[in-house]
């Protein structure tokens, strides 16, 4: 088991290292975060899917509080 | 009868076979198996042996009535016979041989004390008759042995067969009266002289003996010994394994359900970090107009893989090494405390 927990450790700290050199990369050559995130909203509507798991949550929570105190 | 002991006493009968210069003697003296098992059963002592076993160091000091019975045997018809302790210097007896070969002493053979404890049979303890001749053939040396307590060897030594011819032969000083062609030993050649006596017991000679045997061959010794390292078993503690069980199967079932549950977590957000790292990295050659943008969005999706692997990777260890060492840790305990070893 040690040896498994040395062998994933070394591909992760690879995994990490390989993507912390591309966002270094991407951010020296004129990278943007904000038109990174228009692009992804545009495509893939993020800010639909993030009021739509708000509001679920939002409910849930309040379904839950009104759960426990109906059962005082 | 012990398993080892019969083993042993299988081997000392072999090599009496191996070692016999004349066959003929040699089934002479033991005149049948029925005979010969009727003399190991008088000279095996059980409890003697039970003791041996409990408390292995008296084996250094003690030799079994059985061993001493076939070694008996094996002193009238072998011709490589154990060396007698030193003789007294005298003028007209020659030394014995340098090679003379010597089944029981340390020296010829030496044995790791750490792992055997070796019977050590003394060599003098039987009188060595002269010559094959004149050994008696009707009565097997052993008979005293069987009349008498197991093991008493002084009874054994005066009754011996080689007893009667410790009178016939002649001492060194008597010699010289007696015809040249009757003289037995201080005739012959010292490398004729197969077995060193004292001088005032026996003249031995065994030319034809020595002839066979010029040097001596390596004889195992380990056949002699004995291995009284006791056999043991796991024996139950029958109501301590009871109530183990009831104690830990409930105890158990109740960690293992706390585990599971980090468990099943770990495995959930494991799964969904890495359903969203492949998402995004999908994402990353899907629209985006500068390589710069790509290179971002991919090294995210990176590292959210790589974070994904190590979630995995801990519900792989709460499966197989806290689970699975939490149930080896139990029966590892529960055979501590509620087993035991005992002799067999």
């Amino acid at each position: 088991m040690s040896k498994g927990w040395r062998i994933i450790g070394a591909i992760v700290l690879v995994l990490v290292l390989l993507g912390a050199i591309c966002i270094g990369v991407g951010f020296m050559t004129g990278g943007d975060v904000a038109g990174i995130y228009s692009t992804l909203n545009t495509r893939y509507n993020l800010t639909g899917y993030w009021e739509q798991y708000s509001q679920w949550a939002i409910t849930s929570f309040n379904e839950i509080v009104k759960g426990v105190r109906g059962l005082w | 009868m012990v398993e080892e002991d019969r083993q042993t006493a299988l081997a000392m009968y072999n090599r009496l076979f191996d070692d016999a210069e004349d066959e003929q003697l040699l089934l002479n003296l033991l005149e049948s198996p029925t005979r010969q098992a009727v003399l190991i059963a008088r000279a095996y002592d059980p409890k003697e042996r039970k003791k041996l076993a409990e408390s292995p160091n008296q084996g250094e000091e003690h030799t079994p009535g059985f061993v001493l019975a076939i070694d008996r045997l094996y002193q009238q018809v072998a011709p490589k016979r154990p060396a007698a302790p030193e003789p007294e210097p005298l003028e007209e007896e020659p030394a014995p041989a340098v090679n003379q070969f010597s089944l029981f002493e340390d020296d010829a053979h030496p044995i790791d004390d750490s792992e055997y404890v070796p019977f050590r049979i003394e060599a003098d303890a039987v009188p060595i008759p002269e010559s094959v001749e004149e050994l008696p053939v009707e009565e097997s040396p052993a008979r005293p042995e069987e009349e008498a307590a197991p093991a008493p060897e002084e009874p054994a030594r005066e009754e011996s067969p080689a007893q009667p011819e410790e009178e016939a032969a002649p001492a060194p000083e008597e010699l010289p009266e007696m015809p040249e062609e009757e003289q037995p030993a201080p005739a012959e050649p010292a490398e004729e002289r197969s077995v060193p006596a004292p001088a005032e017991e026996l003249p031995l000679t065994l030319p034809d003996a020595q002839e066979s045997a010029p040097e001596a061959a390596p004889v195992p010794t380990q056949e002699l010994d004995l291995d009284y390292i006791p056999e043991t078993k796991r024996k139950a503690k029958v109501f301590l394994l009871i109530l183990y069980v009831l104690l830990a199967v409930p105890v158990t079932l109740a960690a293992i359900v706390l585990l599971l549950i980090p468990t099943v977590l770990v495995l959930a957000l494991s799964l969904l970090v890495i359903v969203a790292g492949s998402a995004v990295l999908v994402a990353a050659f899907s629209g985006f107009p500068k390589l710069a943008d790509i290179l971002i969005v991919v090294g995210t999706a990176v590292i959210v893989l790589a974070l994904g692997l190590l979630l995995l990777w801990l519900f792989v260890w709460f499966i197989g090494g806290a689970i699975g060492g939490l149930i080896r840790n139990v029966l590892e305990l529960g055979r501590k405390w509620c087993y035991e070893e005992v002799p067999v």
